[in-house]
């Protein structure tokens, strides 16, 4: 069931109703059901799977807090007849025993992951191998499709594991209350990821009707709506043109177009999606995290990251990057760098070591094929170089009087950091590597601007036409205003709702209606394609 | 306790506007052909109460075979066509309740094309279903049990990509909101329909009065073709309605130049008929003096192999007509004040129409 379809939107109506007529304490009972038949949906077969993760990550979870108990059971048992030392060595058994069972559960949701995610690769990849050494063996292929939202709900039950093992929360008793959070079904399709200490506790507590949730929530759905049916399945016509295999026209205006398409379209596509998913999630009182920040208006790389999928990077984050920053081995390196290189040489090494990590999970996280690997690297190597080269810029704007504060210098670092992006989005969107590397070459080498400014009319022959390039430019321009009126921090549902009624409802009417006549949905349009949902 | 009042009675409007919204958008973007159907079917609906003996319910074979003032001038009844161009025989029962619903027809002439049909591609069956349902009254009942049959039979051919539940029947903007950027929709005084000046008969100056000449076709003896499945399945369900509404049917093969497969289905067609007990003519092409044949010359009087121009509808309707009058008690109401009102000068305005198109 596509998030932007009927369907869902009935199926919505319906659980909302359910969730605020029945008693508070078996709300949860309603979204899990919900969750289970949403899932249902997607087919019988892979309910196997979420089930299978959901009781061995709630077992690993119950048993990890029961050693935990235990063990500090046993020491304030014997209270003052242990030492310290002896009260330390019972706590560290304990933890031993407690990161014994975290990692055998990870290993085992991640090769549940790799299973579905990465076997075609490593079969294509060794294949490949036998076919270079001219070997007469090949390994079949079983083409296995995964189980919906499995990215999401594998990294959300890891996240429980560490949280658990960590102490940092108590392992959740009741498994309906887990297998909810496991499940949750407006965000299973393409998250955002969310913790359980967060989330995982919103979902078990009960909620009053509050009309402002209703109210607040439609409203991020049809802005959703707007984004994703609007702007990007219209957009994605453009992309699917300059990217597809075999395309040859390879100047830098027409692949500029093709990039500044696919940028809008991925950006539309999944952050609409958030925003219905969000939505959906604020009408029955739950508030997942944001998962985007304006990210246009990123000034770095590293900006752009901590605007970008936000959910995934401070997952990330916090049970790769400080792991790796903080980690033995890092440190020690660190210390002997800053011993003999000086401090800034001492924080490059954390600095390059946990990104290069990070981005390269970030890029499989996407699928294991080479280009995501490459542009994985690619980002990290940015981010890295940026940490690292940030006192030669600083004396660089120094020697050149550049006021690095100055609006005009904000605005050439967004033009800068979109440029890169380009890049990035070359290498994951173009058919081959081969391809990436011809477009990029031929982003810096000729340009036409008969083509971009639409002087020769060829613009409007790559999918999208005249009028529909008309309605885009609408779009795209309300979605810019809303995007700067956000990121000088106002606050736009809240600032509507102090409207007067008229106007609030002309607005909202207003945006509705403009979804309903130039939204891409309806027989003959494929609702299900939401790009973020392969991942 | 107001201020939850305030909230609900605030839902209500909002839910309501946006319900009108759809009604209006379901009304302005509609493709331009519908207006055709839409004129044909909205005057069948204002017509004065008891003011129509019977009803042609069918495809093209109807409409542009048949004319209703004509037969009004020379007998004094009413046969009305309810037809959309290619409507499905799953699509039958729907219009014999719309005719039910607005008039009392004691006739019902069923074109058997309906049934000829194959229903295997989903989309072209889609499309003529429309032309049935966005004719109709938006808010009737009628309509609303015509969507659901569709999408049910709709989805029963499996055609792929296809919205749940009818929605797009129930509103038709939901499927024809792209054609916005084709200039293929109106907005002119579209919001309520108008009346069919021509009493339902289908004008085209482009057709009307074309001529392709038309090879008969020699049929083997015995021919006899199944039927596509949902259209068999239809064409029971139809036989059915009759029997349980006690309904004074008579199924019609409008002259065409039938291809094999469709004329071995048609046999099949009135094989079944025969079996049940339904009542059915054919009409010779021939000036051969019996009731049913009719003077239609093959060169001058088709303008294609499946409908006759204004002059052979002109000769069909002649024959049909007496025919009817000779066989069914209808009444002549070419005194009646009611019907005078409606019908005078239908006629008149027609035939105007054909001398000033013809030249």
């Amino acid at each position: 069931m596509a998030l932007s379809s009927f369907s869902f939107l009935a199926f919505l109506a319906i659980v909302v109703l359910a969730y605020y007529v029945v008693p508070k304490k078996v709300q949860w009972v309603v979204l899990l059901i919900a969750s289970y038949a949403f899932y249902l949906f997607s087919g019988i077969e892979h309910v196997v799977y979420i089930i299978g993760t959901t009781l061995i990550t709630y077992g690993a979870g119950r048993w990890m807090q029961k050693i935990r108990d235990k063990g500090q059971a046993a020491i304030d048992a014997a209270g003052d007849s242990l030492t310290k030392d002896q009260k330390r060595e019972a706590k560290k058994a304990a933890a031993k025993r407690i990161h014994v069972i975290q990692v055998l559960t990870v290993l085992f949701n991640l090769c549940v992951l790799a299973y579905f995610k990465y076997l075609g690769f490593f079969v294509e990849n060794i294949n490949r191998v036998f076919a270079l050494f001219h070997w007469d063996a090949s390994i079949p292929f079983v083409n296995v499709l995964a189980p919906l939202g499995l990215s999401y709900y594998t990294f959300n039950s890891i996240g429980y594991l560490i949280d658990v093992g960590r102490g940092k929360i108590a392992a959740e008793k009741n498994v309906g209350k887990f297998a909810l959070f496991v499940s949750f079904f407006p965000s299973i399709i393409q998250g955002p990821l969310f913790r359980y200490g967060d989330v995982g506790n919103q979902l078990k507590s009960p909620h009053k009707f509050e009309y402002n949730n209703l109210k607040f929530g439609a409203q991020l759905m049809l802005w959703g709506f707007f984004k994703k049916l609007v702007i990007a399945d219209r957009v994605a016509a453009i992309a699917r043109t300059v990217f597809a295999a075999g395309f040859s026209n390879y100047t830098g205006s027409h692949i500029f177009f093709g990039v500044l398409a696919y940028s809008f379209q991925i950006y539309c596509d999944f952050g609409g999606g958030i925003d219905i998913t969000r939505g959906a999630a604020q009408m029955l009182g739950i508030d997942l995290p944001v998962n985007f920040e304006q990210p246009f208006f990123a000034t770095s790389m590293g900006d752009f990251w901590r605007r970008w999928h936000m959910s995934l990077g401070a997952w990330m984050r916090e049970f790769v990057f400080y792991p790796i920053m903080l980690s033995k081995p890092v440190t020690a390196v660190s210390k002997s760098f800053r011993k003999r290189f000086g401090s800034h040489a001492g924080k490059i090494v954390p600095s390059v070591a946990a990104p290069l990590v990070v981005f390269f999970l970030i890029g499989i996280w996407h699928g294991l094929s080479w280009r995501y690997i490459i542009n994985g690297l690619y980002n990290a190597l940015l981010i890295s170089s940026s940490v690292a080269l940030q006192p030669l810029y600083n004396k660089l704007a120094e020697k050149l009087h550049i006021n690095t504060q100055a609006f005009s210098f904000r605005v050439f670092q967004m033009i800068r950091t979109f440029g890169l992006l380009c890049i990035s989005r070359i290498i994951v969107k173009a058919p081959s590597i081969r391809d990436a590397l011809k477009m990029i070459k031929a982003l810096f080498t000729s340009w036409d601007l008969d083509f971009i400014f639409g002087l020769d009319g060829t613009i409007f022959t790559y999918g999208v036409g005249e009028k529909e390039m008309f309605i885009l430019f609408i779009a795209i321009l309300v979605l810019i205003v809303v995007g700067v009126l956000r990121e000088s921090g106002m606050k736009m549902r809240e600032t509507i709702a102090k409207q007067n009624i008229l106007y609030r409802w002309a607005l909202v009417l207003g945006l509705l209606v403009f979804v309903l006549v130039f939204g891409i949905y309806g027989p003959e349009y494929d609702a299900s394609a939401f790009i973020y949902g392969q991942f | 306790m107001k201020a939850k009042a305030k909230v609900i009675i605030r839902c209500i409007v909002f839910f309501l506007i946006v319900f009108a919204l759809l009604v209006v958008l379901s009304d302005l973007f509609e493709g331009k052909n519908s207006h055709v159907y839409d004129k044909r079917l909205y005057t069948y609906r204002t017509l004065p109460k008891g003011t129509v003996d019977g009803v042609f319910i069918g495809t093209s074979a109807a409409d542009r075979f048949w004319i209703t003032s004509r037969a009004y001038e020379d007998y004094g009844y009413v046969i009305y066509p309810l037809s959309t161009d290619a409507l499905p025989g799953w699509m039958y029962t729907t219009v014999i309740d719309e005719a039910l619903t607005y008039q009392d027809p004691e006739l019902f002439l069923f074109d058997v094309r309906g049934f000829i049909q194959s229903n295997y591609k989903g989309s072209v069956m889609d499309a003529r279903a429309r032309r049935l349902l966005n004719s109709m009254d938006f808010f009737s009942i009628n309509r609303i049990k015509g969507c659901f049959k569709a999408a049910k039979t709709i989805r029963s051919i499996n055609y792929p990509g296809y919205d749940d539940w009818g929605l797009t029947y129930l509103f038709p903007f939901i499927k024809y909101h792209s054609i916005w950027s084709e200039d293929d929709y109106s907005f002119d005084n579209h919001i309520g329909s108008l009346p069919h000046v021509y009493g339902g008969f289908f004008t085209s100056k482009s057709l009307s009065f074309k001529a392709e000449p038309q090879e008969p076709v020699e049929y083997p003896v015995g021919l006899i073709e199944d039927l596509d499945p949902i259209a068999e399945e239809a064409l029971y369900e139809v036989i059915d309605y009759i029997k349980k509404k006690d309904l004074n049917a008579l199924f019609v093969v409008s002259p065409k130049f039938f291809p094999e497969l469709e004329m071995g289905r048609v046999n099949n067609i009135l094989s079944i008929l025969d079996t049940n007990g339904i009542d059915y003519v054919t009409f010779e092409l021939s000036d051969a003096g019996h009731e049913l044949a009719v003077d239609l010359d093959p060169q001058t009087d088709f303008y294609d192999e499946g409908h006759v121009n204004a002059g052979g509808a002109k000769k069909f309707t002649d024959v049909f007509a007496a025919y009817l009058d000779k066989y069914y008690d209808l009444p002549d109401h070419r005194e009646d004040p009611t019907f005078k009102e409606v019908w005078n000068g239908v006629n008149k305005r027609l035939n105007s129409w054909i001398k000033k198109n013809s030249k």
